[in-house]
């Protein structure tokens, strides 16, 4: 959402800023880009340093984006914790990926708690065999993975589950 | 009595509509590689500024020399020349991109499926579920060949048959498909549309 938020705000001001120029040269299409008015103004003490610290915001900007990114998508792939909670974190997971292994229909499990500062999650990749009720699989799972936030007392992790249907034979026409 | 089942009845809708929002949260497009290039962008754009504009106020010779040259260059264009109207116009048109990428909500490669918990959130690729529906109506007794195409709220299922008279072939297999939908429950509900396709063996 963030990423959509700033998206939206670059593409408004830089559409504003091709607007307006597009417009100018419609209207005041002999006059100079760079106007005698705002050229006396340039030689002010003022501008330049007013310019530096308008850069200065928009690479300021860009760069906390960045960091904001990459934190979101290391948050997605580690668990930045403490190792007595990743050792206890690394038993519960290989409990919880024996536990999903164990139900009717599943053929692998993958498990990796991930997150940072608080904000952890539990990732599952679930491949089921093709004849697998995923309804019932879904409601067998919740035993397994509340028994998990209970054991690193995490009680309010969520969990997102992706399913991967295995088929045995492929008859994609 | 009555007042208990309905808070349980409202707190349980409550739930499922927090759980709904977060799975469509989750598994919306983050638009990452166009706000992974975006800020990049602004990254290095503003940073080559910043380090013109001080060089050029400490008076570094070079930075200084292309600020005032950039400076006379403006002085003496004009808005209706052509490199201004260019550069004009390709920043709108990338203003416009970036705010259509902002606001359309792209395709997911994972479909969310419903649940109850907001702290359990499910989903099956796109590809997985497509196969499961082409699993499913090759197993309805005539069909010899299926496709599957998912687009926006709509499923088409196009079927070959080699039945002379197909009859409720096209009803047979949209109720096998629903209830194999039924079973995996997608959070999205999708019409869907059968198309039955006659061919000699």
């Amino acid at each position: 959402m963030r990423h959509r938020v700033g998206l939206a705000l670059t593409g408004t001001a830089l559409l504003c800023l091709g607007g307006l120029g597009l417009i100018l040269a419609s209207t005041a299409g002999g006059r100079p880009v760079l106007d005698p008015w705002l050229s006396r103004f340039t030689r002010n003490d003022g501008f330049w340093p007013i310019v530096g610290f308008a850069c200065w915001a928009v690479m300021l900007t860009g760069l906390l984006w960045l960091v904001g990114q990459v934190r979101s998508a290391l948050g997605r792939r580690i668990a930045l914790v403490d190792s007595a909670t990743r050792m206890l974190t690394r038993a519960a997971a290989r409990g919880l990926a024996g536990d999903i292994k164990g139900l009717p229909g599943v053929c692998d499990v993958t498990v990796r708690f991930t997150g940072i500062a608080e904000d952890h999650c539990v990732q599952l990749l679930v491949v089921c065999d093709e004849a697998a009720d995923l309804g019932v699989l879904r409601a067998r799972i919740e035993g397994p993975m509340s028994r998990f936030r209970h054991l690193v007392a995490m009680e309010g992790l969520p969990a997102v589950v992706r399913f991967r249907v295995y088929y045995r034979k492929q008859c994609l026409a | 009595m009555a007042e208990t089942l309905s808070a349980e009845l409202l707190g349980d809708s409550a739930l499922r509509r927090r759980a709904r929002r977060r799975a469509v949260r989750e598994f919306r497009p983050g638009r990452l590689p166009a706000a992974f290039g975006t800020a990049l962008v602004l990254t290095v754009v503003g940073g080559t500024g910043t380090v013109l504009v001080v060089s050029s106020l400490v008076g570094h010779r070079l930075a200084g020399g292309l600020v005032s040259d950039t400076a006379g260059a403006l002085r003496r264009a004009h808005w209706d020349d052509g490199r201004v109207v260019v550069v004009s116009a390709l920043l709108a048109i990338a203003g416009a991109v970036l705010i259509a990428i902002a606001a359309f909500p792209g395709r997911t490669r994972q479909e969310p499926l419903r649940s109850a918990d907001p702290l359990f959130i499910v989903a099956i690729s796109r590809a997985g579920l497509r196969q499961a529906m082409v699993h499913t109506a090759l197993g309805v007794p005539g069909v010899v060949r299926c496709r599957v195409r998912m687009r926006g709220r709509r499923i088409l299922v196009c079927v070959t048959t080699d039945y002379r008279h197909p009859g409720g072939l096209a009803d047979s297999v949209r109720a096998a498909i629903f209830r194999r939908l039924d079973q995996i429950g997608p959070l999205h509900g999708r019409r869907v549309v059968v198309r039955v396709k006659w061919r000699h063996t």
